[in-house]
């Protein structure tokens, strides 16, 4: 308990030397759309389901949650009106409820925050609460019982799969939270989302009027769009060509290296991709040196560890980017005398499919490298395009052999990243191993069951033109479109300029 | 600075006319009187003194015009024009005896007719008022001076939140100015050194942090707003992060809060309500209650939306008239100013506009030359380099001083710090990311 207490101490120490944003001194104006774009299609709007950089910009912008993490990683109260607070007397912990409404102007009550975290204690997301064993709202405030690290749960609960929904089951065509901004239409067809702000949001209405989110399937169209003057953000480049210029001028801004692309595995083989010998061979024989050349000049770190080097994962020794085959066929050969179907004669017969997700088109590319990496090891695949929805429902029935994932998550936290790659590793073949997504070490579990293969993390580079101002990555590598605001008028490019 | 008028017009001390040797002394403590109640600065004028001598003699005109007509009625009626009770001092009893005229037994027959003598009393007594009035005002008139501009960092100061709001008075009583600071969490309140060389320029005297609520909306960048009233000595500061303001007064050295008040304070004793969600006023078009979804969701802003608005008291003008200035920044306007000089009868305010002016202004006198000066920061998108630029209220293509900053200007304050009648600016630089304010002294 007083160890509880001291933790709650250091909590609201740090929360409080958390430094205030960057303020200037004419205020930001309200009003006008800005048109940036998704690093890929959403397969769903359901924060708790949210593992993608694009599922977790939306869960952002439609869902507050109780905490929430500011530019700076320090966990600031969002839903919340302060710190997780011990009641000695009780062995609870009090979470105290800010008044706030949901989109439909519903209010916010601690029954519905309650069942909104219910969902995720039932959810592959269940470490956000892991030792929790009971959640009660009591007097318009939330208390949390178990054996809980206050300081743990509110930076867990500051995750934006933890955020507060109104109805149990969000959709596209309705995803009632808190946030800053309310769905508008979700387009599939078109690849567009549009967003429009909240006038009652309780941290302050959004300066925008209107976010317009697209999604590309091809890896030059969101750099011709900007080009043409057709967006104002622009996550992959700014022309389609090198040395052409855009129409108006654009400046950069970095954030952190805070998307895992990884290699998931599913039930369509078993006998083969059910193998934690399989999988680790695969991890061995893949050449990640060649990552390095995708996207559009951002920054690309290939990595064996589901944690990023800034929460303090190893780096990749450069001997290591060309792959091991020699170990990695070692490893194969080991596992098939163990057991037959992974015998050459056997595997080679087995045609296994790589899943990816075709509105990130640089995941074609991912799949292609791991197909030559599989065939290293004497495995044939093919690479199958799906749509987002499509490949997410298969992933969840494990109806599928590997598939190339994506998850993002705060930089800095390791223990966070540990658990999301058994979570997203833990679908239907993860629950066939027995995965128990609040359970133990992670990082033991990680190496015991290899649930995933991590491949690189991506950073994000934000090009925008020169009349939107306020733009930054939290340390999810999330754009606060919320803080976004539009000044004067777009500076042509100096090539353009009459 | 802000003047105390000296025009006593009917006040007490006046009874005390006809003693010898008293005046002065009996209008020195009227003087101490009302400057009690005001930011005494009437020493800083030299003509003070001869302004009193005018009213005593006033008084003593008053008294002969208010015997000659108590002695009408036996000699011819009153004169109708004769001088109002309330406008002029009552003579004392025995000022009243000592002057009486003699009986009519005793009179002699070649006196002057009483009614020509009390209207010519009457207008005596109109010509000497507008004289007083005109000598005060020569009295108080300005004597312009050189501007050393001399821009230095007088302190890094940790606000420990948002800062929104600066400004300067006495409050305290204690003859020196303190620099009043409001951020998004508290009224922090600073004695700043008049001399521009001391080592320690900058102390903390209080901070009083706001309580209560929190605000159920509020804007996304953090708005504050102060009041101070020299008057009565009160401070009102408010924040958008909280649902009250709160008003305070110096209390045994410690400045203390009185009451929670709804909205922000701003000029005087208005206050405002920001558009709920948003950081700016309105004062019409707005909603009742931050609560009601339907009406915050259909607001829209209109003219009227402002973004902020300062106001100043007993500003000396070039011909020694006091005034009072009102500036507000509207959200799609330039800087309006308005200048009200205290005519004694009904005049018309001064207008006047200054383009590209950010949220940190004032306005005072920095060269003590009657002509009224704006201080502004830029308009600049925040987060951009921001600069403060001085120009005189009725030129403001001419420029006095600019001073470019790294950081943004989060406030600024026209504040007499070493009570020569001339105001100083205090800039208050933001350092990016940071609850740390640089304060910049600029002349």
């Amino acid at each position: 308990m007083r160890g509880l207490l001291a933790a709650g101490a250091a909590w609201v120490a740090w929360a409080g030397l958390a430094a205030s944003p960057a303020r200037a001194e004419t205020r930001p104006r309200y009003g006008g759309s800005v048109a940036a774009a998704l690093l890929g299609a959403p397969a769903s709007l359901d924060p708790v389901a949210a593992r993608s950089h694009a599922e977790l910009s939306l869960a952002g912008l439609l869902f507050d949650g109780l905490y929430r993490l500011d530019e700076q990683g320090a966990v600031v109260p969002q839903l919340a009106a302060g710190a997780p607070v011990l009641d000695a007397a009780r062995g609870v912990l009090v979470i105290p409820l800010r008044q706030a409404t949901f989109h439909d102007g519903t209010p916010i009550t601690a029954a519905a925050v309650v069942a909104s975290l219910s969902r995720v204690q039932k959810s592959a997301m269940a470490f956000v609460l892991a030792g929790v064993t009971d959640l009660r709202a009591v007097d318009g405030a939330l208390e949390v019982s178990g054996a809980v690290d206050p300081t743990t749960l509110a930076r867990r609960l500051a995750l934006p799969q933890a955020g507060i929904v109104a109805d149990q089951a969000p959709s596209a065509d309705r995803a009632v939270g808190s946030g800053p901004f309310m769905l508008a239409s979700l387009r599939r067809r078109e690849r567009v989302v549009q967003l429009t702000a909240f006038a009652a949001y309780h941290a302050g209405r959004p300066y925008l009027d209107e976010v317009v989110l697209h999604w590309f399937d091809t890896p030059d169209g969101e750099a011709r769009r900007f080009e043409i003057g057709a967006s104002q953000i622009s996550l992959r480049g700014v022309t389609a060509f090198a040395g052409a210029e855009p129409k108006f001028r654009a400046d950069t801004v970095e954030g952190p290296a805070a998307v895992l692309v990884f290699v998931g595995f599913g039930n369509g083989h078993p006998e083969i991709t059910g193998r934690r010998e399989v999988r680790a061979a695969l991890d061995l024989a893949l050449a990640r040196g060649g990552f390095s050349t995708l996207g559009a000049g951002e920054q690309v770190v290939p990595t064996r560890s589901p944690v990023p080097p800034q929460a303090g994962g190893p780096a990749l020794p450069a001997a290591a980017r060309g792959g091991d085959v020699t170990a990695a066929l070692a490893r194969m050969g080991q596992a098939a005398s163990a057991s037959p179907p992974l015998l050459p004669a056997t595997v080679a017969a087995a045609r296994l499919e790589i899943l990816f997700d075709d509105s990130r088109p640089d995941d074609r590319e991912v799949a292609e490298r791991v197909v030559r990496a599989l065939d290293k090891i004497g495995l044939t695949a093919t690479v199958v395009a799906q749509s987002a929805p499509a490949l997410r429902a298969r992933v969840d029935r494990g109806a599928c052999d590997l598939w190339i994932g994506q998850v993002s998550a705060p930089v800095h936290d390791a223990a966070v990243w540990q658990h999301l790659a058994l979570a997203v590793g833990g679908g239907a073949a993860g629950r066939a191993r027995g995965h128990r997504p609040d359970a133990g070490n992670p990082a033991r579990r990680f190496e015991l069951e290899q649930p995933i293969v991590p491949l690189y993390f991506r950073g994000l580079r934000a090009s925008y033109r020169t009349d939107v101002r306020g733009l930054a990555f939290d340390p999810s590598g999330q754009l606060g479109f919320a803080d976004l605001f539009l000044f004067g008028e777009p500076e042509r490019s100096r090539r353009t300029s009459p | 600075m802000h003047e105390v008028l000296l025009v006593g017009g009917g006040h007490d001390g006046a009874n005390e006319v006809a003693s010898d040797g008293a005046i002065e002394d009996a209008n020195e403590d009227a003087n101490e009187d009302a400057n009690d109640g005001a930011s005494g600065a009437s020493a800083a004028h030299p003509g003070a003194r001869r302004g009193r001598l005018l009213e005593s003699t006033l008084a003593f005109l008053a008294c002969v015009s208010a015997a000659v007509a108590e002695a009408a009625p036996a000699s011819g009626p009153a004169p109708a024009s004769g001088p109002a009770p309330a406008s002029g001092p009552a003579p004392t009893s025995e000022a009243a005896s000592a002057s009486r005229p003699a009986p009519a037994s005793e009179a002699a027959p070649a006196s002057p007719d009483p009614v020509t003598l009390a209207q010519l009393a009457a207008r005596a007594r109109a010509v000497l008022v507008r004289l007083q009035a005109e000598r005060l005002d020569a009295a108080r008139r300005p004597t312009a001076i050189e501007v050393r501009w001399a821009p230095r960092r007088i302190a890094t100061l940790d606000v420990g939140g948002t800062l929104g709001a600066l400004q300067g008075a006495d409050l305290d009583r204690d003859g020196v100015p303190e620099l009043y600071a409001v951020t998004d969490q508290a009224v922090l309140v600073y004695a700043i050194s008049s001399a521009p060389t001391a080592s320690s320029k900058v102390r903390e005297l209080a901070r009083l942090a706001f309580v209560g609520d929190e605000a159920t909306v509020r804007p996304r960048d953090a708005v504050s707003t102060l009041s101070l009233d020299e008057a009565t000595g009160e401070v009102m500061a408010g924040s958008s992060s909280y649902a009250r303001s709160v008003r305070a007064r110096w209390q045994g050295g410690a400045l203390v809060a009185l009451e929670a008040l709804d909205g922000l304070p701003l000029c005087m004793h208005r206050r405002g309500t920001l558009v709920p969600g948003r950081n700016y006023f309105a004062d019409r078009g707005g909603v009742a209650t931050t609560s009601a979804l339907e009406a915050v969701a259909a607001w829209r802003p209109g003219k009227d939306a402002f973004f902020g608005e300062r106001c100043r008291q007993g500003l000396i003008l070039a011909d020694g008239k006091t005034a009072s200035a009102e500036v507000r920044l509207p959200v799609d306007g330039p800087l309006q100013v308005t200048v009200q000089a205290e005519c004694g009868r009904p005049c018309a305010p001064q207008r006047y506009e200054l383009t590209s002016s950010g949220v940190a202004f004032d306005i005072g006198d920095v060269d003590r030359d009657g002509r009224m000066d704006v201080a502004y920061s830029g308009a600049g998108a925040p987060g951009d380099r921001d600069a403060v630029r001085v120009v005189p209220v009725a030129d403001p293509r001419r420029t006095l001083f600019r001073r470019a900053f790294t950081g943004g200007v989060a406030a600024l304050a026209m504040v007499d710090l070493d009570s020569d009648g001339a105001t100083e600016v205090v800039v208050a630089v933001r350092l990016p990311g940071s609850p740390r304010v640089d304060l910049w002294r600029l002349n």
